[in-house]
């Protein structure tokens, strides 16, 4: 069957945040953040954009009704920077006005000063200064310790995945209006609805059941707009309930980019043992997730990290341990694949660094040493597995050896 | 490049979903869940289940928004577990009305003791075709005064896990794949081309063969990007320097793959996915990993001194100094 929406996709009907009629009396917010990393304000004076012709309210800290954090996992994160700024993008006032151009140009004449404090923005820098989100895990099977003495051959090595721009097509953004009664219907390009519309209520110090977030689609999210879709809907919200009227805020690309995080940046340490015949017997990881200056989802997506250590290999020996560093760039969040890509990448430069040195193909290794139904991964679940079955058809349907066969012989001419 | 993704929200808490569905009397269907469509295609999958549930033309059934006044305390739609949490919700909902709609069709044709089926909007009788019609049926059934909605509820049985013992079994499943890929470097420049991907992917039993396919696809594409040529920067000022689409590259329609081809290996193995069409979301872009590494053996094949730092991206200004490295 078709995709429901190729229809309106193709001719451009689709409904996005920004394809929604706006009401009459409809007013337009932009946040103004944080140029610096890291440091304590000293001054903020919102005063003369507040009189820029066409602005209606400029909304800091001090305005928010409710509570000012939108942490998920671990309350740590305020939606407006309150004496201190902890990431480049950390929105500090959220500018309201008749059009989104007033507001805009409004935002130059807030007056900031910041006194700078040390940026870290290495996560092996900040772990060695205690920096954690949360206290380290470890994943541990068999005895690594004991294995690795067993082992014909050991290598140890570093290896560095950087983070990802999730690039949505559609950038974040809501469009809030009041309903009666002090109810808010809150459009907002989000994966959570659920997660929106609690930020809003702890935000706005409202119960949930005032506040109806309603989405069509998104544009892509990625994981993008899992968490982080909050802060924009918690602005309009804020904005829309103390002023009583229709607000929306639809981020620019470069905002979008400067103010949001991305998918993690890890640098990990690893240890590989194997036998003779290419078995590999223990391994161990040790990852330094960059969280950014907030938990955001960074506890979650470091647990996946030690879930998929070991991708698709059994390996019965194991002790992986994962560190989430505060740093202080933009609070890094979910990204498909929600941090088993980076833990299998480890595992991967292991198994490559293993063949290199041992002058064989890296796939003899990967074959030898796929999970089988029965065995079990460092976390106690049995496998169901279908690996090899994938691996043996891939090589017969495309007919492997033919494959490199053809690649060795480009490699040898000239 | 093999892969394993194990689905489930690791958060055992989070593997719930809820669906509402409305039988209109004249036979139409409005179905909400607590799934967000971004291009993915679990609205089209939600469909899938109601129209197979009630054995009803598609263009009966229409997915609504998700909104938290119709569907409440919704999981965020991540994990790749959206479509199997929130189609088994859509699927117990479509089951419970379906079951009071057996019951008024033994009333309306005077049957007693024979089985009754929906298929293809004709109501059968122990496997005979009837007089009687899915809309025929809907409306008897709203004058004989029944619910012709449901909320249904589902919670992934048999996950748990221990974080203490940092044991248990937090996935439902795991997807599995292979994935191959070959590349080619411009020795000169550094520049590489991604000249094929080939899959063999356990999609279980897919219910949406174009729609898991454009999962795959797309996946490979944002992971070969992850691991080659997207590259963050942010200066020791913690300063976003790759700020805009002009300094940070994303995979365009030059830079894909000349090739993908996606085998799909069926398996007909029991397991918790919707009517067992695996979870599709996050597993193949992990198959991007390879390409760091085909690069890397391409890079060692024309300089067998080459040791680059194992450090993705591998852009091409990285190939280009690993193409010329010397001891």
């Amino acid at each position: 069957m078709k995709n429901i929406d190729s229809f309106t996709h193709l001719r451009g009907e689709s409904v996005y945040l920004d394809d929604i009629p706006v009401l009459r009396g409809t007013l337009y917010g932009v946040a103004f953040d944080s140029p610096i990393a890291h440091g304590e304000i000293t001054k903020l004076d919102v005063s003369e954009a507040e009189s820029f012709p066409g602005v209606i309210r400029v909304f800091t800290a001090k305005d928010v009704p409710g509570e000012n954090q939108i942490g998920g996992i671990v309350p740590d994160e305020p939606l407006f920077a309150d004496h201190h700024v902890h990431f480049c993008g950390m929105p500090i006032a959220f500018v309201v006005a008749e059009t989104e151009e007033a507001a805009r140009m409004a935002i130059k004449k807030i007056k900031l000063e910041i006194k700078g404090l040390p940026v870290i923005t290495d996560p092996r820098e900040a772990q060695a200064k205690g920096e954690l989100i949360v206290p380290p895990r470890k994943f541990v099977i068999g005895n690594s310790d004991e294995a690795f003495s067993k082992c014909t051959y050991v290598f140890e090595g570093k290896a560095d995945s950087n983070g990802q721009e999730h690039l949505y097509i559609e950038t974040q953004g809501a469009y809030t209006y009041p309903m009666e009664n002090g109810g808010i219907r809150i459009h907002s390009s989000t994966q959570g609805p659920t997660a929106v519309q609690r930020a809003c209520a702890k935000v706005l110090g409202v119960p949930m059941h005032q506040l109806e977030v309603d989405v069509t689609r998104l544009g892509g999210g990625f994981g993008g707009k899992e968490d982080q879709a909050n802060t924009w809907a918690a602005l309009c919200a804020m904005a829309s309930h103390l002023l009583t009227r229709p607000v929306k805020y639809s981020l620019h690309r470069m905002e979008d980019m400067r103010m949001t995080g991305k998918r993690h940046p890890y640098s990990s340490d690893y240890k590989i043992g194997l036998s003779r015949d290419l078995k590999i017997l223990a391994y161990e990881a040790t990852f330094y997730q960059n969280a950014g200056a907030a938990a955001d989802l960074s506890p979650a997506v470091l647990e996946r990290t030690l879930f998929h250590c070991t991708n698709s290999y059994f390996i019965p020996n194991v002790t992986a341990t994962a560190y989430s560093c505060r740093t202080h760039l933009p609070p890094n969040t979910a990204f498909r694949g929600f941090g088993g890509p980076q833990g299998m990448f480890v595992i991967e430069c292991a198994i490559a660094r293993a063949a290199e040195e041992l002058g064989v193909p890296a796939i003899e290794i990967q074959k030898k040493n796929l999970i089988q139904s029965g065995n079990e991964f460092p976390y106690g679940q049995i496998a169901v597995s279908e690996a090899s079955e994938c691996w043996n058809r891939a090589e017969e349907v495309y007919s492997l050896k033919e494959i490199i066969a053809q690649i060795d012989l480009f490699n040898s001419k000239e | 490049m093999p892969i394993c993704f194990g689905i489930s929200f690791t958060k055992t808490f989070m593997n719930q979903a809820r669906s509402l569905v409305h039988v209109y009397s004249d036979g139409s269907v409005n179905v909400s869940t607590g799934a967000v469509e971004m291009g993915q295609g679990v609205n089209t999958k939600m469909l899938q289940v109601a129209a197979q549930v009630f054995s009803i033309d598609a263009s009966r059934v229409r997915l609504n928004t998700t909104n938290t006044f119709r569907i409440a305390n919704t999981s965020p739609s991540a994990a790749s577990a959206t479509a199997d949490l929130n189609g088994r919700a859509t699927q117990i909902a479509c089951e419970a009305i379906l079951e009071r709609l057996k019951e008024v069709a033994l009333l309306e044709l005077n049957l007693k003791g024979v089985t009754i089926e929906l298929k293809d909007e004709w109501v059968y009788a122990d496997g005979l075709q009837t007089e009687l019609g899915w809309k025929q049926l809907v409306m008897a059934a709203f004058v004989r005064r029944i619910s012709l909605s449901e909320h249904g509820h589902y919670a992934t049985p048999e996950i748990n896990f221990d974080l203490k013992k940092e044991k248990g079994h937090p996935f439902a499943y795991h997807v599995y794949g292979t994935a191959i890929i070959t590349t080619t470097i411009d020795c000169l420049r550094g520049t590489y081309e991604m000249d094929s991907v080939k899959v063999v992917h356990d999609f279980g039993a897919s219910m949406n063969v174009a729609i898991d396919k454009g999962q795959c696809e797309g996946g490979i594409v944002q992971g070969i990007g992850w691991m080659t040529m997207e590259e963050i920067i942010y200066d020791n000022e913690g300063r976003l320097r790759s700020n805009a689409l002009s300094t940070y590259k994303v995979p365009d329609v030059y830079s894909a793959p000349k090739e993908i081809q996606i085998e799909f290996l069926h398996t007909t193995n029991d397991n918790l996915a919707i009517f067992n069409s695996k979870a599709v979301g996050e597993p193949p872009l992990m198959y991007g990993i390879g390409a760091y590494f085909a690069l890397r053996n391409a890079i060692k094949a024309f300089n067998p001194n080459a040791n680059p730092a194992y450090s993705s991206p591998m852009t091409p200004e990285k190939v280009l100094m690993a193409l010329y490295e010397r001891k």
